[in-house]
């Protein structure tokens, strides 16, 4: 019951939420006790979990529409476990900080426990048809979200993001009929994936279905070209929803592409590893390539995150279990750099009015800046471009270990992405910190604008320093997952 | 004894608590804590003080023949891959302990004067602190994954320190580059870590060595990929101790706060690269390639920093410059196999060329009295001169610092640099006469420096110069803020004291290691090498005298010539350096603008990468967003769904998404 407690408690607090009258703090303080209790929930999980075994735990398997082959089949293992974490704890920084006078707020926090709970039923479902009803779930408090409290564009962004991520819908459901209807053994329908793992594949039906869900999730990842949607959704969306979006919701692309593609498929996906390795760097050049020439840190951050989403791709495609564990502690980490920067940004944004690199210099300023946050950026960026010490670093290099054996050449290119990304964050920390201060009277930084990007950084800086806390949770997953 | 052993890895762990509370304090009580400035400083000073006691206790009981001591633990595990870290005591740690050590302390007792007045007094010690931490780490490090680890550390502080003043535009840019030019080369370190690790499947030194020994004996692998992973390796040092092509950050990391250029851009990280290759030596001594790389990449560098020494007036910028060069010998000694030599040049360069910075630091102190806080002027060697009557203890310091680096015996330089020439001249006659050469062009320009600076007329006073030196150096500070003296002054006693302090080794430290009795190599040699011990003093055979004789004689006649021609043109005016410039323009400019590397940099790189991601964003822009919105959907929907949410119809909305959704399931299922 565990896992169906983390999945449906925030959807029922949706409800209550969203059936509550209108009342200035009582919303966001009923918010905020349902996000601790969510966090204390997925806490409690970490009791139950038995990080020995490799296989799926806590299971909970109830018929559900079987002519449709739909079972509601829960389950988590290592790889699911530490996303489900990293789900409750972005969901409470997302509504911590949101601005206590928030418009509709009833539909705000609803949504965003609505959105909790899809994601949370993504990582958790063991049955292809339930994973995808769970992605597609997810999408429309995400797209509500941008969409009604998004910046100026956030009509032409949100249907964007709409437009995108529905045909990943679709092609993933497509994908998961032509399982199905085109596998050579004739097996009892069933979506579960321990089901669909049974059945085989001409070659050719193989590789078709592996490009179909490659595309799927490549757009939610998103890799190049698949990504234009996301700039524009970032930089319309809300700072919270920023930090959701890349922090979490960029991670049902790579997860989905771990249980379908390496699951599914190991021998196609071996096949096409050279060349998803070889797309894994032009994501990774492309993203850090185009972040150089931002001037708005909003999208410069986003388009970071398509450059780091990259390093999974390459430790997917290496498939070793070094790699998958790097490409699991890679999701982790970059779920919380990503979310501080954007909350960094964010504060930026909402004292200066501007997020313009252009217009912004020396924040460092003491007395009449934003030293702080300053500081807390260079810790951002640092992590980011993989400085030892912080969390990026322990995932950067266990991917690039684990994949270097593999494919020498594709790592190496992948290396001088970390290169870049330090050039992209060296400019700008150069342009809004350093120099003269560009602004008088700048509004205060509170301690609510600084305790949540100091909470993230507290957590980079002790699994950088401490990996084995993490690693501890995931390794005996990720050497099964890695062994094909 | 064995108790500094166990509190040993208090060393680096101490100035890590210091910076912890001082930056902690920063964070909760701002105001506060940039107040309490005697307290961060005796917090700092305590923590590193300890670190000087284990040090000096693990160095005397390394020097009284104790095994040498390593405690490891596992830090990550995935499988059966470890990663672990820990402490390795040996003999080149304990000397590199007590050298960051007493160095570190000593310029943290000179910030304490230099800084006084600094807003950011408090940060600077927490800096400072965080370095120390990182930097020890760095050298206690058992395995190369720890050294990468710390060495990364160590770079990040390096360009906190260096953008310390971060309202000063050239600080901003000095301190990206650094890290910008660093990162090149830990790109490099990380993959040919990564590419040992494959070839031999271990991250420890001693180990990567053997395998790698047994993989070429075997013909298992290549000695040309062999030698690339070295190469790779190479690369990492190289910019760290900032060696030719990638020497171009630490020139300007002078824009760091002068404490800073003493301890980490001249003493001690800068030096990390010499320290790696020392750890990795039993690596490189099996790729004679890679060898070979150092040993040239070395001597180039040094007659490249020598050569553009010479021309500049920035008396920072041309310590930073004979930093480069003498970084260049130290790499020039590892590359021939002269492990002990090597590392004997990095200890006594360490100590004297600190003090030169710290002496220099103490000028600038005493010139900014006089022409105003303006770097662009105050640290301008040309509107300096006979500063010895207003700062006698500088100046005589500044004088041994001058004479030591020269290699005039019986001064620290001489002797670690003629052992270092000595071991070049056996490998390669070539090698040899790169790195003479280089030493009287280093005699030359630093005599330059001194008389510049020290001798002659005051020349701070003279508006005139002082206004025409400040539109070269494009400042655009105006002069008049405040009163200034017409006279510097000699510096606190908080900055003398370590100058002082440190003109002891500076003249004697070199005595341990003479060829008389080389007690330095008895210590410090390379892992297998066989060295016999030292009892005393010995007369060496007449044949081996001999060539000392030839040796250090020719190295101390070109230092002497070097010399003369400095006392000539700057003391005598004898000769003309104008006129000198004028016949030959074209050397003279290649050596001002140093070799215009900047600009060729600039071209390729910095340009060359802005075009290119210019060009991809266009790409991007146009091409694959462009394909997007051709379709036109996008703006059709929006104008709909607009529509919606302006009527506040957007939960209807949600609802007809979600049932569509569904609609596909079970239409999908069921067809």
């Amino acid at each position: 019951m565990m896992l169906s407690l983390v999945l449906w408690f925030p959807v029922l607090w949706a409800v209550v939420l969203a059936l509550m009258p209108e009342g200035k703090n009582r919303v966001r303080n009923l918010a905020l006790v349902g996000a601790g209790g969510l966090l204390g929930i997925t806490l409690f999980l970490l009791t139950r979990f038995d990080p020995s075994q490799s296989g799926l735990q806590l299971e909970e398997n109830l018929p559900w529409i079987g002519v449709l082959g739909i079972s509601y089949h829960l389950g988590i293992d290592g790889i699911a476990l530490p996303l489900v974490l990293l789900n409750s704890f972005l969901t409470a920084i997302a509504i911590y900080s949101t601005p206590p006078g928030i418009s509709r707020p009833q539909l705000y926090y609803a949504l965003l426990f609505l959105l909790a709970g899809g994601v949370a039923g993504v990582f958790l479902a063991q049955n292809a048809l339930l994973f995808f009803l769970f992605y597609e779930v997810e999408l429309i408090p995400l797209y509500l979200l941008i969409a009604i409290w998004g910046g100026g564009r956030r009509g032409y962004a949100s249907t964007k993001f709409l437009i995108f991520t529905a045909l990943s819908g679709i092609l993933l459901l497509g994908g998961c009929y032509g399982i199905v209807g085109l596998s050579e053994n004739n097996l009892p329908l069933s979506f579960d994936f321990q089901d669909l793992q049974a059945r085989q594949f001409s070659p050719s039906v193989a590789a078709l279905l592996l490009i179909i869900f490659l595309l799927a999730f490549g757009i939610k990842i998103p890799l190049v070209p698949l990504h234009t949607w996301l700039p524009d959704a970032h930089v319309e969306a809300s700072t919270p929803i920023s930090v959701l979006l890349a922090g979490v919701l960029l991670k049902l692309g790579t997860y989905g592409l771990l249980r379908f593609g390496v699951g599914l498929f190991p021998q196609a996906w071996q096949r096409f590893a050279p060349l998803l390795a070889t797309w894994a760097v032009v994501s990774v050049l492309y993203g850090c390539l185009v972040a150089i020439t931002q001037k708005d840190m909003k999208k410069m951050v986003a388009f970071s995150s398509i450059g780091h989403m990259g390093y999974i791709l390459l430790g997917l495609a290496a498939g070793t279990p070094l790699a998958i564990t790097g490409v699991t502690v890679q999701m982790v980490s970059h779920g919380l750099i990503s979310a501080l920067l954007f909350l960094l940004v964010g504060v930026i944004y909402s004292k200066l009015g501007t997020r313009d690199l252009d217009r912004l210099s020396g924040l460092f300023n003491p007395e009449r800046g934003l030293p702080l946050i300053g500081s807390l950026s260079v810790l951002g960026a640092m992590a980011s471009a993989g400085i030892p010490g912080m969390m990026g670093f322990v995932a950067e290099f266990l991917i690039f270990r684990g994949s270097f054996p593999v494919f020498p050449l594709q790592t190496l290119l992948c290396m001088v992405g970390t290169g870049l990304t330090a050039v992209y964050f060296l400019i700008l920390l150069d342009r809004a910190f350093f120099g003269r201060l560009c602004q008088d009277n700048i509004p205060a930084v509170t301690w609510s604008d600084r305790l949540p990007a100091i909470a993230i950084s507290t957590i980079v800086v002790f699994l950088g320093i401490q990996p084995q806390t993490l690693l501890h949770w995931i390794t005996a997953t990720t050497q099964v997952w890695g062994s094909h | 004894m064995e108790l500094a052993y166990t509190y040993a890895w208090l060393i680096p762990v101490l100035p890590l608590v210091a910076a912890l509370i001082l930056g902690l304090g920063l964070i909760s009580f701002g105001k506060f804590t940039s107040q309490q400035k005697k307290l961060a400083a005796l917090l700092t000073l305590t923590a590193t003080g300890a670190g000087i006691v284990l040090s000096v206790a693990l160095l005397v009981s390394q020097l009284q023949g104790h095994e040498p001591y390593l405690w490891t633990f596992e830090w990550a595990r995935a499988g059966d891959f470890h990663l672990t870290m820990g402490i390795v005591i040996d003999h080149l740690t304990a000397m590199m302990l007590v050298v960051v050590t007493t160095i570190a302390f000593l310029v943290q007792i000179y910030s304490d004067g230099y800084m006084a007045h600094d807003p950011g007094y408090v940060r600077f010690f927490a800096y400072l602190s965080l370095f120390s931490s990182s930097m020890l780490g760095l050298v206690i490090s058992p395995n190369i994954v720890q050294i990468y680890i710390f060495w990364e550390l160590v770079g990040m502080c390096s360009y906190l320190l260096i953008g310390f003043w971060y309202d000063r535009p050239a600080a901003a840019h000095a301190c990206q580059k650094a890290f910008v030019t660093n990162r090149v080369g830990d790109f490099g370190l990380l993959l040919g870590m990564l590419g040992l690790y494959w070839l031999t499947g271990s991250f420890e030194f001693e180990a990567i060595g053997e395998g790698l020994q047994q993989a070429l004996e075997n013909g298992t692998i290549g000695v040309g990929l062999a030698t690339l992973f070295g190469i790779l390796v190479f690369m990492g040092p190289a910019a760290k101790s900032a060696q030719f092509p990638l020497h171009v950050w630490l020139p300007d990391a002078m824009e760091g706060p002068t404490p800073i250029s003493a301890l980490i851009h001249a003493a001690t990280m800068v030096a990390a690269g010499v320290f790696l290759v020392a750890r990795m030596f039993p690596v490189f001594e099996h790729l004679p390639g890679a060898m070979n790389t150092i040993a040239w990449t070395g001597a180039f560098t040094a007659f490249l920093g020598a050569s553009i020494a010479i021309t500049q007036n920035d008396i920072k910028k041309g310590l930073a410059y004979s930093t480069v060069s003498q970084l260049g010998y130290m790499m020039m000694g590892m590359g021939v196999g002269a492990y002990g030599a090597g590392l004997f040049h990095l200890m006594t360069h360490a100590y004297f060329k600190a003090m030169l910075f710290l002496n220099s630091g103490s000028v600038i102190h005493g010139m900014e009295e006089v022409v105003g806080h303006d770097p662009a002027v105050a640290q301008d060697m040309r509107v300096m001169g006979g500063l010895r009557k207003y700062m006698p203890i500088t100046a005589a310091t500044f004088l041994i610092g001058t004479l030591a680096i020269c290699g005039i015996p019986p001064l620290a330089g001489f002797w670690s640099k003629d052992e270092i020439l000595d071991a070049a001249f056996q490998a390669n006659p070539a090698l040899w006469l790169v790195g003479w050469l280089t030493a009287g062009i280093t005699a030359f320009y630093m005599f330059r420096m001194y008389f510049m600076t020290f001798e002659g007329e005051f020349r701070g006073t003279d508006h005139h110069l002082v206004e025409m030196v400040k539109r070269e150096n494009g400042s655009s500070k105006k002069e008049g803020h405040g009163h200034h003296s017409h006279k510097p002054h000699e510096s606190p006693w908080t900055m003398t004291l370590p100058l002082v302090t440190l003109a002891i080794p500076s003249i004697f430290i070199g005595l341990v290691g003479t060829p008389f009795g080389n007690y330095f190599e008895a210590f410090i040699h390379a892992p297998g090498e066989a060295v016999e011990a030292v009892t005393g003093f010995k007369m060496l055979p007449p044949k081996e005298l001999q060539e000392f004789a030839v040796m250090a004689g020719s190295s101390v006649g070109i230092a002497l010539v070097g010399i003369t021609i400095a006392i000539l043109t700057f003391a005598l005016k004898k000769i003309d350096p104008d006129k000198v410039a004028k016949t030959i323009e074209p050397l003279y400019q290649l050596s001002k603008n140093k070799w215009y590397f900047d600009e060729i940099y600039d071209f390729l790189f910095v340009q060359g990468s802005r075009r290119l991601s210019r060009q991809v964003l266009e790409v991007d822009a146009r091409i694959v967003d462009g394909v997007v919105n051709l379709t036109g959907l996008i703006t059709l929907i929006t104008g709909e769904g607009l529509k919606y949410f302006e009527s506040g119809r957007a939960q209807f909305y949600a609802l007809v998404v979600f049932i569509g959704v569904l609609g596909l399931v079970v239409f999908t299922a069921t067809s």
